[in-house]
């Protein structure tokens, strides 16, 4: 579904990826840990437009991608969210998915302006489903607070359910356990679980061992900008082999 | 020196108030919304400007320089201000928007600058230094008393700021105005949620430049007259203390800024003085902006009206299916 052709990133003089190539199956669930620094979060930027990469390519569904704005990336489905989860600070819950959903009608002047019957409708939808989702994570309740009062792990969930408002068919999360509490990281293992089910692929860095385990069908290790080595799977035995015996 | 000088006075006030309050509104919605550092509001100003009088003086007589004078009816020029202050805008938010911050302030401050220049050195355009004068005025004809349609001009401008307050207002609680903050709060993430939003910038910005178009077409009727020396970078500067006074990102509060700063600046203007006194009063109206600037930031840094939020009160449909409800109790506003 998301295939990453040796791609080569630099900053500079620095490689912060290195030929790296890997693959996600459409339906998975797939990981990529690594040490901090090892260009993880800089292939994510890759693959969602952010830098464009030296050299390699990204395709996604037989569409090459990696040439494509950030923002047209997120329109062909491929979501992602971010390591640090500021969100929109100055704008509530609610605000912040709504805000969410790709092609938005009232978007233009005039449509918002006279926001007629099929505007009200998108917007009517819209709302519907950010209140499901806010659900999932019990903050229904909440939803007139601004993001930037959240608690990081609370910002952290709001991230993820916002990018689920694009519908996508691919999702990068970027450490969606960094910063949740026990508790509630066994929610989101349940969520991420369910999404998956719902059809939906998903792409996860962490650096918690033992959830990527719990989570993933395939992983891929990033070190020093390069993958090694090429796909994991998530035989306890090849994971003990590469990776020491999870806690 | 009546009741009626006294009325005549405060109508002229809320006049400059009203056509102040046009800018500022222009001014929240490319800063305040969208978050565009926008020093260029005298440009857009005074395209609509030079645009409402092309439109409607008369054809040039073998004396004058100007070379262009449709001599149109004046709602013509109504229509061409906006439509010439959005176009201008779009000219220059079309390389511009691609800067931010800082850098965008620059280009804009300097495109302001530049089309000064040209309009006090362009004669056959703008008739340069000399501009022009005895402008023609809407629906003067149906008023005997110059005083009386001194009032009908104020209420033209409060119905003008009013219907165009209503406008923005509406965009800013809808879609179009949430995808804006939305960029201003975090470009990042408003790219990572399709947002096109150099387009979504392009927009606001000429909406805005459209905007500040129709002040620019209240203002030379009010004035009867135009020359480059009105488009100064101090009607910027007003605008955007103005603003900052207010408070950014809040409308009314942009208007309530507005009439703050411009009734501290005219009051200086009721003192009669000597010739001596009067340059002294004229550097107080600077020393009032700035004073109220400064209170303003240290004592009320959002402005008198900070932002508001909006806050979704509409019920919550019951759990339909959602298997996993986690939520304890639902609260109904």
């Amino acid at each position: 579904m998301l295939e990453v052709k040796g791609v080569t990133k630099y900053f500079g003089g620095l490689c912060a990826v290195h030929d790296c190539t890997l693959s996600v199956e459409a339906d998975s669930i797939t990981g990529l840990i690594g040490p901090n620094g090892a260009g993880k979060t800089t292939l994510f930027n890759v693959i969602a437009g952010v830098y464009p990469p030296n050299q390699g390519e990204v395709w996604f569904r037989g569409e090459k991608i990696s040439d494509a704005a950030p923002w047209a990336i997120a329109g062909k489905g491929v979501a992602r969210t971010f390591q640090t989860p500021h969100g929109f600070p100055q704008m509530t819950i609610m605000e912040n998915l709504m805000v969410s959903p790709l092609r938005q009608k009232g978007e233009g002047v005039f449509r918002g302006l006279l926001r007629g019957a099929r505007v009200r409708a998108e917007e009517k939808a819209h709302r519907r489903k950010a209140l499901e989702l806010l659900d999932t994570i019990g903050m229904v309740d909440r939803r007139n607070e601004l993001v930037v009062n959240l608690s990081a792990g609370e910002a952290r969930m709001v991230e993820l359910v916002r990018q689920l408002m694009l519908d996508p068919q691919i999702l990068l999360l970027d450490e969606p356990a960094a910063g949740i509490n026990p508790a509630l990281c066994g929610k989101l293992l349940d969520l991420l679980r369910r999404l998956r089910h719902e059809g939906l692929t998903l792409l996860v860095i962490d650096h918690n061992l033992s959830f990527i385990m719990e989570l993933c069908d395939t992983i891929y290790v990033l070190s020093h900008g390069e993958v090694t080595p090429a796909a994991v799977s998530a035989d306890p035995k090849v994971i003990e082999a590469y990776l020491g015996r999870a806690a | 020196m009546g009741n009626l000088n006294l009325g005549l006075f405060i109508s002229g006030i809320v006049t400059i108030i009203a056509i102040y309050g046009i800018l500022a509104l222009s001014l929240n919605l490319k800063f305040g919304v969208a978050g565009l550092i926008d020093l260029g509001v005298v440009g857009y100003f005074a395209v609509g400007a030079y645009a409402f009088v092309l439109t409607t003086a008369p054809p040039p007589s073998e004396l004058s320089h100007y070379s262009i004078g449709l001599g149109m009816p004046l709602w013509v020029g109504f229509i061409a201000a906006p439509v010439a202050a959005g176009l201008f805008s779009f000219l220059v938010g079309l390389p511009a928007l691609r800067l931010s911050g800082e850098y965008l302030a620059i280009a804009t401050y300097a495109a302001a600058e530049v089309l000064r220049a040209v309009f006090t050195n362009e004669d056959w355009l703008t008739n340069g230094v000399v501009g022009f004068n005895n402008l023609r005025q809407p629906f003067r004809g149906a008023f005997a008393s110059g005083d009386v349609y001194q009032y009908f001009f104020m209420a033209l401008s409060l119905a003008v700021l009013f219907i165009l307050f209503l406008i923005l207002s509406r965009l800013h609680w809808g879609p179009f105005g949430r995808a804006l903050r939305a960029i201003r709060e975090n470009e990042q993430v408003a790219l990572s949620v399709g947002k096109n939003v150099t387009k979504l910038r392009i927009k606001a910005f000429v909406l805005g430049g459209a905007v500040s178009g129709f002040a620019a077409a209240l203002y030379v009727s009010f004035a009867t007259l135009i020359v480059p020396t009105m488009f100064v970078s101090e009607v910027t500067w007003t605008v955007w203390i103005a603003l900052v006074i207010g408070g950014t990102g809040n409308y009314v509060g942009a208007l309530v800024g507005t009439a703050v700063l411009v009734t501290a600046q005219e009051l200086t203007r009721f003192f009669q003085a000597s010739a001596d006194l009067a340059s002294v009063l004229a550097a107080s109206r600077l020393i009032a902006m700035g004073l109220i600037l400064i209170v303003i930031i240290r004592f009320r840094p959002r402005g008198i009206l900070p932002e508001r939020h909006y806050v979704d009160t509409k019920a919550v449909p019951v759990a339909e299916s959602t298997a996993q409800a986690v939520s304890p109790k639902r609260v109904v506003e």
